[in-house]
């Protein structure tokens, strides 16, 4: 109870007189004899008129303290004063930790839900750098479902009388295509391109996997009764770093065996086993499918677009114009056993060359657009990464390092989006802070005013 | 580092040695001896349940408890909008001298005391209280009005010059 120093370095000294006659005061408070009888009197009748605690409040009080407060205590009485209610202390405080939980975990989901409507709305997936590395798409055991790890997107186009459909799969982060790769679990290629075949056929009717069959069904009979379907498809494979040549040379069998022929071909080999080809191949349309299959058994499909043009319109022409041109040579080959005069003979030999000329274009077009359907055009793009790259060649199988590094991209992903919720609201959490601050102020003065007389 | 575990407060102790004084100070803020009873009631309680954000560092237990009744008490006089007289019922203090029919000395000097303690600025009544009631350091009062201790002194002082003045 000594008062320790009367000094303070914001304030200046008390003054002395003053100082001696607070010391007094404390020693009178204490019981200790001083030389000032006036105050030591004041002192002892000031401290005599103390009110005195009920004994029944006292008695209370002390059970109350004892239990714990209980019965909400003090409580009871003061509610009673108040007209409130009195709550039993366990449940205000079961109460109170519930609230205070509930707060935190309403901030942390604020928080959460702010971050991931930001980041999806700038990036429209859950990534930090901007790169492929999407948090679905993570090294689990085993081959991706088609439906979760590929992208299927789908497009019809008119022009010129053609009709046209693509089905395109990519897989942007070097993760294996279980739709085409070859470490997918047996059955499982099929699978997927089957659910590939499937979504594409969903998105909307005019969409379908190439098959001439479905535009034949789908549209008007043609004049032929055939429909001619040309078809293009473009791969992207990833090879492991240094089998680039190996790989390169299967494509010359592979695309033998499918009747077809390479059209042209460049390959380009680094340093460290990287490297990168490229390939327009020639296939027999029948055996698309096969030769597609046994392309992407050579690595790793990142890339499949296919698309498909529906020519009949063209080929239907090209005949009509070529029955039309043999009967013109027919008529004009009859007119000419008739003619009897030069000049009507010179004529009509004019006619005919001219109409032979027509003919062979025409027989012409209609051997293109023959080899067109017939033939259908694989444009091959090989990649092999270098070697001293990270083996972004998944073998399917699970290890501690790709837990340990899906580990890390989903914490690197949740902080990113609780640092980008946090900063969203961080000026909201500072109006907070100011608001406490000005209601502690505001409630001490309106305390300090209560004893303003 | 390992950092020092903050000491528990002793509440029952706590109790034992202010309850009194608790009653005393809150009294006479608040005046009427059923609100002092349910004040020093909450002022009680509010301080069981912030037990545990007792800080030492801050201050003594003793000026932490009297904050929270000064704080209980000055929220009670806001709600009823009135303010506190010392003197209130003559039924609880002195009961013997106020029912004594022949006045005494001692008597008449308390009377003379209680009407000079009533008759103080309400901020000086509650310097009184907290220094003769609560038995506070200037240190701790100045701690618990959010003023430096000097400032405290002074105004302890310049309560008491008043009291003096009004008791002579």
């Amino acid at each position: 109870m000594n008062r320790s120093t009367h000094t303070d370095l914001s304030d200046p000294p008390l003054d002395p007189k003053v100082a001696a006659e607070l010391d007094a005061l404390d020693a009178a408070l204490r019981g200790d004899a001083i030389d000032d009888d006036a105050l030591a009197a004041l002192v002892r009748d000031v401290k005599a008129q103390a009110p005195v605690m009920p004994s029944e409040l006292r008695v209370q009080l002390r059970d109350d303290v004892a239990a714990g407060f209980p019965r909400g205590g003090a409580a009871g009485a003061f509610q009673k004063v108040l007209g409130g209610k009195a709550t039993a202390p366990g449940a205000r405080k079961r109460r109170s930790f519930a609230f205070g939980g509930g707060m935190a975990v309403t901030a942390v989901l604020a928080v959460f839900v702010v971050g991931v409507a930001l980041t999806q709305d700038s990036n429209k997936s859950l990534t930090l750098s901007g790169d492929d590395a999407e948090v679905s798409n993570l090294s689990a055991p085993g081959p991706l479902p088609a439906s979760v790890s590929e992208e299927s997107e789908t497009s019809t186009t008119s022009t010129g009388g053609a009709t046209g459909s693509t089905v395109e799969r990519t897989r942007g982060d070097g993760m294996p295509n279980s739709a085409s790769a070859s470490d997918a679990a047996p059955g499982a290629k099929d699978a997927a391109s089957a659910a590939l075949a499937a979504g594409a056929t969903a998105a909307t009717d005019t969409v379908a996997p190439p098959s001439s069959a479905d535009f034949e069904s789908r549209t008007s009979t043609p004049a032929s009764g055939k429909r001619r379907v040309e078809q293009a498809v473009d791969l992207l494979v990833r090879v492991k770093s240094g089998k680039l040549d190996e790989a390169a040379g299967k494509v010359n069998d592979i695309t033998r065996g499918a009747g077809g022929f390479v059209a042209d071909s460049r390959v380009s080999v680094g340093t460290r086993g990287a490297g990168s080809a490229t390939f327009t191949l020639q296939v027999a349309s029948s055996k698309l499918d096969q030769a597609i299959d046994r392309l992407s058994d050579l690595g790793t499909v990142t890339s499949q677009n296919q698309s498909t043009v529906d020519i009949t319109s063209s080929f239907d022409s090209a005949n009509q114009r070529l029955s039309d041109a043999k009967a013109v040579r027919k008529a004009l080959l009859r007119s000419l056993a008739k003619a009897d005069s030069a000049g009507e003979i010179a004529s009509l030999r004019a006619r005919i060359a001219d109409n032979r000329g027509t003919i062979a274009g025409l027989e012409s077009d209609l051997l293109k657009l023959n080899k067109r359907t017939n033939l259908t055009t694989i444009s091959l793009s090989l990649t092999a990464p270098s070697g001293d790259a990270p083996d972004s060649e998944d073998d399917g199988q699970w290890s501690i390092g790709d837990a340990a590094g899906d580990a890390l991209k989903i914490l690197g992903a949740v902080s990113g989006v609780l640092l980008v919720g946090a900063a969203a609201l961080l000026p909201f959490a500072i109006l907070i802070a100011i608001g406490w601050v000005i209601y502690r102020v505001r409630r001490k003065r309106q305390r300090d005013a209560a004893l303003d007389d | 580092m390992a950092t020092a575990r903050p000491p528990i407060l002793e509440f029952d102790a706590l109790y034992r040695t202010a309850c009194s004084d608790v009653y005393a100070y809150v009294r006479s803020l608040v005046g009427d001896s059923a609100t002092a009873d349910d004040v020093t009631a909450q002022a009680f309680e509010r301080a069981y349940r912030k037990r545990r954000s007792f800080d030492a560092r801050r201050g003594t237990p003793r000026q932490w408890l009297f904050t929270i009744a000064r704080n209980a008490s000055l929220d009670e006089l806001r709600r009823r909008k009135r303010s506190a007289t010392l003197v209130a019922d003559a039924g609880d203090h002195a009961t013997a001298s106020a029912t004594a029919q022949a006045a005494s000395d001692a008597d008449e000097r308390a009377d003379v005391v209680r009407a000079a303690i009533a008759s103080l600025p309400a901020r000086e009544r509650d310097l009184i209280a907290l220094k003769f009631y609560a038995g506070l350091s200037n240190a701790e009062i100045g701690a618990t009005l959010g003023i430096s201790e000097t400032n405290a002194g002074t105004r302890v002082h310049r309560a008491l010059s008043s009291l003096r003045e009004a008791c002579s």
